[in-house]
């Protein structure tokens, strides 16, 4: 996890520096900050339930008769498509929130969460093949839900990227949050795809769910262990973009203060 | 959608505490501007009054041209606030803003592919204040372009007699303040002094014009000449 | 009232543009026709059966050139900066959303009447079920032209916004993509139970046409 740091740029030419009697190099470096005890439990919470879920997963839940080992690919599959989809569409949520009322708070959480739902997109589209190739034969086949996760992916990378190249610009944000907006039907398709158009993707859990006892509980351990784990990334996230904003408007105060004494 | 197609905003003038105060339609107070993490523009301070030709100098990135898209509307400023007859400016309707301020810029906001009459009738009925063929073949008389090039297509003009055709667009549209960005810009000595009387006969009109120019032959006719430094007006020397 | 009347008066103006520079439309045309014979390049073998590439060679040349001339929707705008002076009329920003994306009607509308003839005709294959394939198609090119329109007006002063066009238009126009090739090749086959697809083309055109414009206006919004 990286470290949000502020560094105030001070130019070493300026008076109350040159008088001072020692150089306060300290102050011109940067200054780390606390990490919250609340991150650190909700992280540490989540990395347990992800322990018990795998050894759950491993000693207790009973092997496919078909597909055997692989099966057990879908606990955590399905946790992070849950983990997915809440964090993408929460995210066209709160871009369309920051669009009507601009807010830095919803703009900082969106952006958050729309990166750690694409990691777990990522998640997805790997065990996904994985399964596969034991399943269908391969690797990946043209099917409307692989189709849309892969597309919307794509989408949230490329607000990402959007983001990252307009630096903080106001059009840059407006554009962004709305393409994040614009993704929330097909982010909603994905949920629906495999009734709607067919297709080859298994359906548990709209299906008649899992009948095995130790599957069952094997998979909500996952699946609440992936979402307090992505809730900890999205809180780290939020956290550092909060900071980012907040060291943006100390150097901007500085800026000021500096053409101020310029001008005096 | 959802707007009002009626004015959505009644601007009331500002209370007439003084003929100056009066005057003043568009006021910026404390307004800053940062490019990333720099400030460009800070504390600064104008009032534009009806009737006066203002210029405004300053080296280059001195942040003129971001002041004009701040006392247009275009981008909010980080700090303080435009007010247009003494309304803020984010309040007031994007129609009515569109109708009182006429800008000039770089792009002369002309239809490269319509001619110069077109562009007049097209841009000037989108502020309500739509033009017959005659009125807008006088004005870009007025403006000096040609007869012949009146039915041409704006593509084909050079870049001096663009700018007379967006002059004549900002003449057209009767708006209240004019906000001109460099408009002596590919103009030859008669352009130039055409665009002298244009501006001078607007502010005798009772329009407020803000020219940022470096122009000798506009600051001799300027009523106040500031200069931008330090992201500050300054009175020129 | 002055929607309609404003929206005429730029509508107007972009037809009279388009005339004049016709150059557009044919380069475009040119493009969806080019973009048919390197789908047939790929695809067709000899002695093999192509009438189940139809669907998807057509849809996908469709979708390629609206990319194509989206990309140039607001090139008037932007070449003599009038955007400013079209988007803050006395009806705010819907007259300009309204009359880009009949123009994007338009010229994709057209790029399909000769699009189709030609994919039938290169891939040898007889036009069955056309009133399906006909609703299908119109569905799809207004799903395509409203949402095509603000991905191209989010992306005006965007750079590379060549590479964010397909990567915001793509995955928001998916579901008629999708559902526009099933009901094309059913009533290829002539096969039954197209409605379905054309009811849920028709739930994302309203969606699409509703939420377009007003994304558009608060996009925009200074």
């Amino acid at each position: 996890m990286t470290t949000p740091t502020i560094s105030p740029t001070t130019s070493p030419e300026s008076p109350e520096l040159a008088a001072a009697p020692r150089a306060p190099v300290a102050m011109a470096t940067r200054v780390p900050v606390r990490t919250p005890a609340a991150l650190l439990v909700l992280l540490g919470v989540s990395l347990a339930l992800i322990e018990v879920a795998l050894w759950w997963i491993a000693a207790r839940t009973p092997s496919d008769i078909v597909l055997g080992l692989s099966q057990k690919i879908f606990y955590f599959h399905v946790g992070s498509a849950f983990a997915m989809l809440l964090c993408l569409t929460s995210a066209s949520f709160l871009s369309l929130a920051d669009l009507l009322r601009p807010d830095d708070r919803a703009d900082a959480l969106a952006q958050s969460l729309l990166e750690v739902g694409v990691i777990f997109a990522l998640c997805i589209l790997t065990s996904g093949p994985l399964w596969a190739r034991k399943a269908w034969g391969m690797y990946w086949t043209w099917e409307p839900r692989l189709t849309l996760t892969l597309l919307v992916t794509l989408l949230a990378v490329s607000v990402i990227a959007l983001r990252a190249m307009s630096a903080d610009s106001g059009t840059g944000r407006r554009v962004g949050a709305a393409m994040a907006v614009m993704g929330a039907p097909a982010s909603y398709l994905i949920h629906v795809a495999v009734k709607w158009w067919g297709g080859t993707h298994p359906q548990v859990i709209q299906g008649g769910g899992i009948q095995n006892a130790d599957m069952r509980i094997a998979f909500w351990l996952a699946v609440f262990g992936l979402l307090t784990f992505a809730a900890a990334l999205t809180a780290t996230r939020y956290r550092d973009l909060r900071l980012k904003q907040r060291g943006r408007a100390i150097r901007l105060n500085l800026s000021a203060h500096q053409l101020r004494q310029r001008r005096a | 959608m959802g707007r009002d197609p009626a004015p959505a905003t009644v601007v009331k003038p500002a209370a007439a505490t003084g003929a100056q105060a009066a005057a003043a339609v568009l006021v910026a107070t404390g307004v800053a501007w940062a490019a990333g993490e720099r400030f460009v523009l800070l504390d600064l301070e104008l009032s534009v009054r009806a009737g006066e030709l203002l210029l405004i100098s300053g080296h280059n990135g001195a942040g003129k041209t971001s002041l004009l898209s701040i006392l247009r509307g275009a981008i909010a400023p980080a700090r303080g606030q435009v007010t247009l007859a003494g309304v803020p400016l984010e309040d007031v309707a994007a129609d009515y803003l569109a109708n009182h301020i006429a800008t000039l810029q770089h792009r002369p906001g002309l239809y490269f592919d319509l001619t110069g009459l077109e562009n007049l009738a097209l841009l000037s009925s989108l502020v309500n204040q739509p033009l017959t063929v005659t009125e807008a073949s006088a004005l870009l008389d007025r403006v000096g372009l040609p007869r012949e090039a009146h039915q041409r297509r704006v593509r084909h003009y050079s870049r001096g007699m663009q700018q007379r055709t967006g002059l004549a667009r900002v003449m057209a549209s009767g708006a209240a303040v004019w906000l001109l960005d460099e408009p002596s810009t590919g103009l030859d000595p008669a352009g130039r002094e055409t665009l002298s009387r244009v501006l001078r006969d607007a502010a005798a009109a009772g329009t407020a014009v803000l020219a940022i120019s470096h122009d000798p032959e506009l600051l001799a006719l300027a009523d106040r000449h500031l200069e931008l430094r330090d992201g500050r007006l300054h009175e020129a020397a | 009232m002055t929607v309609a009347r404003i929206t005429w008066l730029l509508l107007k103006k972009d037809l009279r543009i388009a005339a004049r520079s016709r150059e557009m439309l044919g380069f475009t045309l040119l493009f969806a026709v080019l973009c048919v014979i390197v789908f047939a390049f790929g695809f067709l073998q000899e002695g093999a059966a192509t009438a189940g590439y139809v669907p998807g060679v057509l849809w996908v040349t469709l979708l390629f050139s609206s990319s194509v001339s989206l990309l140039r929707l607001f090139a008037p705008e932007e070449e003599g900066g009038t955007l400013d002076l079209v988007s803050s009329t006395a009806a705010g920003t819907l007259p300009l959303f309204i009359s880009k994306a009949t123009m994007q009607l338009l010229f994709t509308g057209l790029v399909t009447v000769v699009v189709l003839p030609l994919v039938l005709l290169f891939f040898n294959t007889e036009l069955k079920g056309f009133g399906q394939t006909a609703a299908a198609l119109g569905l799809g090119l207004v799903g395509m032209a409203t949402v095509g329109t603000l991905c191209s007006a989010l992306l005006v002063h965007v750079r590379l916004r060549e590479v964010l066009l397909p990567l915001v238009l793509y995955p928001t126009v998916a579901p008629l993509l999708i559902s526009g090739v099933k009901v094309t090749s059913i009533a290829l086959a002539e096969g039954e139970g197209t409605g379905d697809w054309l009811t849920l083309m028709l739930i994302f055109d309203l969606l699409f046409v509703v939420a377009s414009p007003w994304l558009h206006g608060r996009a925009l919004q200074r």
